[in-house]
């Protein structure tokens, strides 16, 4: 009676699991990379060195910035500063300076580009 | 003169100028009776002059093209984010104005004739709406909220 043998299927399962394994790895690594790489960002937006105005008087608002990761696969970068909405989106005496907004829109290709690398190296 | 339709050769300022009318038009302005001339309701810039509240404005925050519609073709989907500035004297105000402009631009999508559909504006989304208010009692509440729409340009 004739077979079909198929060889090999632990090993492909054991090279599955390794690269999946790794590709999450890679990801959460490079979403790590991409936050710092926003939390930079807006430091030069604050300080004047992007087409933002600069928004640095004493440097609270430029040296509260920070990177957090609620979830492996997310992070997030904002400031504990109370003027910091007033400062992003205006008020009825103060132009709006967009500081996180900008960057997001101006970086947006970049970072997806940057996390797809990382992605595509681990496989 | 008054924008209908948006179209391709000026799709941003008829979209601003478009919704800067429909709001115009549709949602009562609380100080109907007592604005004074030369005083407006809604307006397509952030005052730099002294106004009186509550004020809407309606600006552009950014545009982006997510595809092309095909390779052998020159058109391109086009999203478009406005915003939505309500300026209020209080609270009450500023979330009563919000959900006017909120429900007025849900339920203008499908009229026949007029509505956002008709008028090239397609995929309407609300994307954020983010409270900044002023300090002290009179200090101005504002709610920034970012709506989202497509428009196909060809």
């Amino acid at each position: 009676m004739p077979a079909i043998v198929i060889q090999g299927v632990a090993a492909t399962s054991a090279f599955l699991a390794k690269t999946s394994h790794d590709i999450l790895v890679s990801t959460e690594k490079a979403i790590t990379e991409a936050g710092l790489f926003i939390k930079a960002e807006v430091v030069e937006s604050i300080a004047g060195n992007r087409a933002e105005p600069k928004s640095v008087d004493t440097g609270r608002f430029k040296n509260s910035i920070a990177t957090t990761k609620p979830s492996p696969m997310t992070a997030k970068v904002e400031t504990n500063v109370d003027y910091a909405d007033i400062l992003e989106y205006g008020s009825s005496s103060r132009q709006p300076r967009h500081h996180f907004t900008n960057t997001a829109e101006r970086n947006q290709i970049k970072v997806k580009d940057f996390v797809t690398a990382k992605v595509k190296k681990a496989i | 003169m008054a924008i209908t339709s948006v179209s391709t050769s000026t799709f941003l300022a008829d979209t601003i100028n478009l919704i800067r009318d429909k709001i115009k038009n549709n949602v009562v302005d609380p100080l109907v009776a007592t604005r004074p001339s030369g005083q407006r309701f809604c307006l397509t810039a952030y005052p730099k002059n002294p106004v009186i509240y509550p004020i809407v404005t309606v600006i552009d925050r950014g545009i982006q093209q997510p595809q092309r519609l095909g390779m052998g073709s020159e058109s391109t989907s086009i999203n478009m984010d406005i915003e939505i500035r309500i300026w209020a004297r209080n609270v009450a105000e500023r979330d009563e104005l919000f959900d006017e402009v909120y429900n007025f631009l849900r339920e203008d999508q499908h009229d026949d004739d007029t509505g956002l559909i008709a008028s090239n504006l397609n995929g309407f989304q609300l994307l954020s709406a983010i409270n900044v208010s002023e300090d002290g009692e009179n200090g101005i509440k504002s709610k920034v909220c970012e709506y989202r729409f497509l428009f196909i340009c060809e």
